[in-house]
């Protein structure tokens, strides 16, 4: 129980350093908000009422009227106020620039599911397929199917998953045009609990989800081919087999069972992988979600927007090894010795 | 090739339960084929307890894995292996298909591996072991539990706490005892124990020993004890076989085997084992290297490292056979002179 | 009962002293054998390190020799999209700006091979001191520090660096190499620690202390061959890592475009209007694509031969029909070093 305590505190302290590490971050970013804004309107005056010539002036006043200019605190003050309004209130602020006055909660959990959504199927059916193929081919191993797979396993294991994206995205999406090449769901749909909007939910996930998995099981196979290896020379294995248990048995209970407890950290640390790597893939297939509104946020210097993300991420990142450290004696009995010995 | 024959022994329980002829194995290596078992004939009489001994790499634990047709790929056996239940029709082991094999694994046949330490699954209890077992063997989950917790108890050990612990659990004394009861769970007529005392200390060992011929007694067991620790054995065992080289050199009663050791490679043995009243220097290693089993000399397979070999020994390979009709066997030339090189002093009373 | 197998002449085994001597020559060719000579030899023999020996050299080579023999990429130094094996001029084609890719692939070569080396080197520094340091120590310092990797390591990863190239705006190859692994070495570290934490209590180190051999001494002797396999690997594994995160951040343009990178070859690819939609210009994004992967490949391939060099019973065992030897339940250490290089994001 001590260990849980004190996993609980060291996640605690995470967050915490986080949400000082982003605040640091920010404050060190040159330009902000306005210079973006100032920026934007130089590159295309006509778009807010201004020609070429205008002068200053006239800029600062249509700056004034889109953005809040917020007041220039001290540091330590501003810090205070960051965090009581963070801890205190749960606000993380309100968006300058992205979409001005709207609480940046509500604009990064409305993106939130989307990108969760995107990261879980690559990782489940990534950790599914790795595994099935992994037993399977330490099961054959040594023959031509095990050769031949390896290599294919340590070919998909070498390719990042944007590769993957931009392949899928230029031959069916562009070329072929059987995958729509950007959103998350069709605009003419209505959003809600009903098929057409469903299934094309699906179908607009389906090519980034799938560049995530596609190259998500090398990796997994080949842990689990060379645990499995390891394993099958162990005593209990032969022993279950003079015992004469069905082989249906010792695949599943004896060898998959041990041969993924090794893994298991590095899965959790996948997960985290997945949700920072969701930011290219967003940009990528063009999919709202937490990724994209992040890149947007530090393209546009919306510090309250780039803060929340970067927060909630971590947050997330958090919440879900503590989940898998808590799980993780439901799965392996000896996981009390092991975690009195750190 | 050895044979150990059946036909002078006079035993009144002179029952065959595990008839084994000719049997080979062999490994097809990449630096060529290995011959692990050279071609083992024995008998195994129903109730006895047999005793295999011989060091690391004779062949002792492949002729076990054998007789449950237990060898590992890509290890081949060839050859009979005769089981005769108690009632019904002899079946060559070495011929069933899986299905069988699993029916006959620990329902009839069951072994007990070298010190347990790691027999059981680390991520399940002692029940469910006991549970699938069943499971896998068409039992009722009730009454084989019954079954087991009588087991547990006979073996000095509290049921329901062991059932419900995970192997790391338990003391090594005490997963050795749950795999024995595990073993026994279906009342098997063979039990196989490969060194099942390699790993205890000394105390546990009697234990372990005097469980197991209790065990023997109540439930009319025979047992096949493999060991490379002689004084284990010796007060233990019906019949002694002596390994060397993938063959038997020896084979007879205990006693017999004990106090006139025929075959030189036996005598060696003997006198290498380390005596408390025995000074220092007078300790004897046996010279030389077992053979690799690709490159087996030629002739007898323990001429290399024989004080009495000669000339013949270095060609011709000697068979098992005994002396006058008595069914003590060894597989050599000159035993006489075995006898006269290397002297022994093992006492009645050390057994 | 001991039935030894090794002779004795003399009547005391205990007597018997050995007759080997070594000069300081024989000791530093042993050496250098047992160092150098005969892992390489034992990675050539693997097919695999084979290959990733060959791939990594040849990139090497395109780094340095080919930036001499291939002229620079600029410009409308070609007619644009010219597709590739066409014209022996533009073997591999040009982009949609007229650039040789050829060009723009070995250019870019020397900047990766240095963020590579920059990034790998300073991950696999921190992540060893780190692990070593709190494995060995243990206790509240072991607890700090690894609350401090944990932190580091729940940062996501990519807008950090995001952020961070934001404010840094990192020219030179060498720091984009560095910042790149900023995160990257608090995986290693983990695993660099939970290697050490169970060797710091065995015996043979208790042994030593007892000795009374210094700390400093332990640490290279008895704990540092062991950690030999994570470092191999874990470079090889952070130096994929580096080839990812750079091309990534390339590509989203958030790496000032001072020198040539494979990922700005995919961005001005991906973002030309309307190249997307055309086949003629295919070449001009699988070109750079297959120019990662290759590295890549060669890198995890060479990784996976690793695990023969460390692990002589692997060796042995994967030879055809040796498991009648085989070892029930030894530890393979580079089996976990592997869990490094299976996933590069």
């Amino acid at each position: 129980m001590s260990y849980l305590r004190d996993r609980l505190i060291q996640a605690l302290i995470t967050l915490y350093g986080i949400v000082t590490l982003g605040f640091v971050l920010n404050r060190l970013l040159p330009g902000g908000p306005i210079d973006y804004l100032r920026q934007q309107i130089a590159q295309n005056p006509e778009r807010y009422g201004l020609n070429p010539n205008s002068p200053p002036e006239a800029y600062r006043r249509v700056i004034e009227s889109i953005i809040e200019i917020p007041p220039d605190q001290p540091l330590h003050i501003a810090y205070i106020n960051y965090m009581q309004s963070v801890f205190l209130e749960f606000s993380l602020g309100e968006s300058i620039f992205i979409s001005r006055g709207t609480p940046v909660t509500e604009l990064v959990l409305a993106r939130a599911p989307w990108t969760i959504f995107l990261s879980s199927i690559g990782l489940i059916y990534g950790l599914v397929i790795g595994i099935f193929l992994g037993s399977l081919m330490a099961y054959y191993e040594g023959s031509k199917f095990d050769i031949w797979t390896s290599i294919a396993m340590v070919l998909d294991n070498s390719v990042p998953y944007y590769v993957a994206a931009i392949l899928l995205l230029f031959t069916l999406s562009f070329q072929v045009g059987w995958f729509p090449t950007g959103g998350r769901y069709n605009p003419s749909t209505t959003p809600g609990v009903n098929w057409p909007f469903i299934s094309s939910v699906f179908y607009y996930a389906a090519l980034p989800s799938l560049s995530f998995v596609i190259t998500g099981f090398g990796g997994r196979a080949l842990g689990i081919r060379a645990n499995s290896i390891r394993l099958i020379g162990s005593e209990y294995i032969r022993v279950a087999q003079l015992r004469g248990l069905p082989t249906y048995r010792i695949a599943t209970s004896y060898l998959a069972r041990n041969a993924i407890l090794p893994m298991y950290t590095s899965i959790v640390i996948g997960l985290g992988g997945l949700l920072g790597g969701s930011v290219i893939l967003e940009e990528i297939f063009q999919y709202p979600g937490m990724g994209m509104l992040m890149f947007d946020a530090v393209t546009t210097r919306d510090f309250p927007v780039l803060m929340g993300g970067f927060l909630i991420t971590s947050f997330i990142f958090v919440i879900g090894t503590l989940l898998a450290d808590f799980t993780y004696s439901l799965i392996d009995p000896r996981a009390d010795i092991m975690a009195s010995r750190e | 090739m050895a044979r150990a024959t059946t036909t002078e022994f006079d035993d009144a329980d002179g029952e065959t339960v595990l008839e084994v002829r000719d049997v080979e194995v062999t490994f097809d290596m990449a630096r060529g084929r290995a011959r692990v078992l050279d071609g083992i004939d024995l008998d195994i009489k129903r109730g006895e307890t047999l005793a295999f001994v011989g060091e690391s790499g004779s062949g002792k634990t492949m002729l076990a894995s054998t007789l449950m047709n237990a060898v590992f790929d890509p290890g081949v056996a060839t050859g009979e292996v005769l089981y005769y239940p108690e009632d019904g029709e002899p079946v060559d082991i070495l011929d069933l298909n899986q299905r069988q094999l699993n029916r006959l694994r620990w329902e009839e046949i069951a072994m007990v591996y070298q010190g347990a330490m790691n027999a059981f699954n680390p991520t399940q209890d002692i029940g469910t072991h006991f549970k699938e077992t069943f499971d896998a063997h068409d039992v009722d989950r009730q009454d084989g539990l019954e079954r087991a917790r009588d087991l547990l108890r006979e073996l000095n050990l509290e049921p329901q706490r062991i059932l419900d612990s995970y192997q790391h659990e338990l003391s090594g004394g005490e997963k050795q005892r749950a795999l024995l009861a595990l073993s026994l769970v279906f009342d098997p007529e063979v039990l196989i124990l490969d060194e099942p005392t390699a790993a205890l200390d000394l105390l546990m060992q009697r234990n372990i020993l005097s469980i197991l011929y209790d065990i023997q007694e109540r439930y009319d067991l025979t047992l096949v004890f493999i060991t490379h620790d002689l004084p284990v054995v010796a007060g233990f065992a019906d019949r002694l076989a002596v390994m060397y080289a993938f063959d038997i050199v020896e084979f007879g009663e205990a006693r017999d085997v004990l106090l006139n050791p025929d075959h030189p490679y036996t005598r060696l043995m003997l006198r290498s084992t380390l005596d408390l009243t025995m000074p220092l220097d007078e300790a004897r290693t046996i010279e030389g290297e077992t053979p690799d089993p690709i490159n087996v000399p030629q002739g007898c397979p323990f001429h290399p490292r024989c004080p009495a070999a000669d000339d013949r020994c270095e060609v011709e390979e000697p068979e098992l056979r005994s002396e006058q009709g008595s069914d003590h066997e060894v597989a050599c030339f000159y035993p006489d002179i075995g006898r006269e090189r290397i002297p022994v002093t093992l006492e009645e009373d050390e057994i | 009962m001991g039935t030894d197998t090794e002779g004795s002449e003399s009547p005391s085994a205990f007597e018997a002293t050995a007759d080997y001597e070594q000069t300081t020559l024989d000791y530093l060719q042993e050496q250098l054998d047992s160092w150098v000579i005969a892992p390489t030899k034992i990675l050539w023999d693997d097919y695999r390190g084979r290959f990733g020996i060959l791939v990594i050299i040849f990139y090497i080579l395109m780094g340095t020799v080919g930036v001499v023999l291939v002229p620079a990429p600029e410009t409308n130094m070609g007619p644009r999209l010219v597709q590739p094996f066409q014209n022996p001029q533009f073997i591999l084609g040009t982009d949609g700006l007229g650039q040789g890719l050829l060009s723009l692939m070995v250019h870019s070569t020397p900047a990766m091979l240095k963020m590579i080396i920059s990034g790998a080197i300073f991950a696999n520094l921190l992540g060893v001191t780190f692990g070593l340091i709190a494995g060995y120590r243990g206790g509240t310092t072991d607890k700090a520090i690894m609350t401090f990797t944990d932190t580091v390591a729940a940062i996501p990863g990519i807008p950090l660096l995001i952020i961070l190239a934001a404010i840094i705006e990192p020219r030179n190859p060498f720091l984009v190499g560095i910042l790149v692994t900023i995160q990257g070495w608090a995986g290693s570290a983990r695993v660099i620690r939970s290697q050490v934490l169970p060797l710091a209590d065995e015996e043979h180190v208790e042994a030593a202390k007892a000795l009374g051999q210094p700390n400093s001494n332990l640490l290279v002797k008895e704990i540092l061959p062991h950690l030999l396999p994570f470092i191999f690997i874990g470079f090889l594994g952070r130096a994929t890592r580096v080839i990812s995160a750079s091309v990534g951040l390339y590509f989203l343009g958030v790496l000032p475009f001072s020198s040539q990178n494979w990922g700005v070859t995919l961005n001005s690819a991906f973002n030309s209007a309307g190249i997307m939609y055309s086949t003629r210009a295919a070449h001009w994004l699988l070109v750079p694509l297959v120019t990662i992967v290759g590295l890549t490949l060669g890198l995890t391939l060479l990784a996976q031969a690793f695990d023969q060099v460390f692990n002589p019973r692997v060796r042995a065992r994967h030879r055809r029909g040796d498991r009648g030897t085989r070892d029930i339940d030894e530890p393979t250490d580079t089996a976990d070093a592997q869990g490094e290089v299976t996933s590069i994001r």
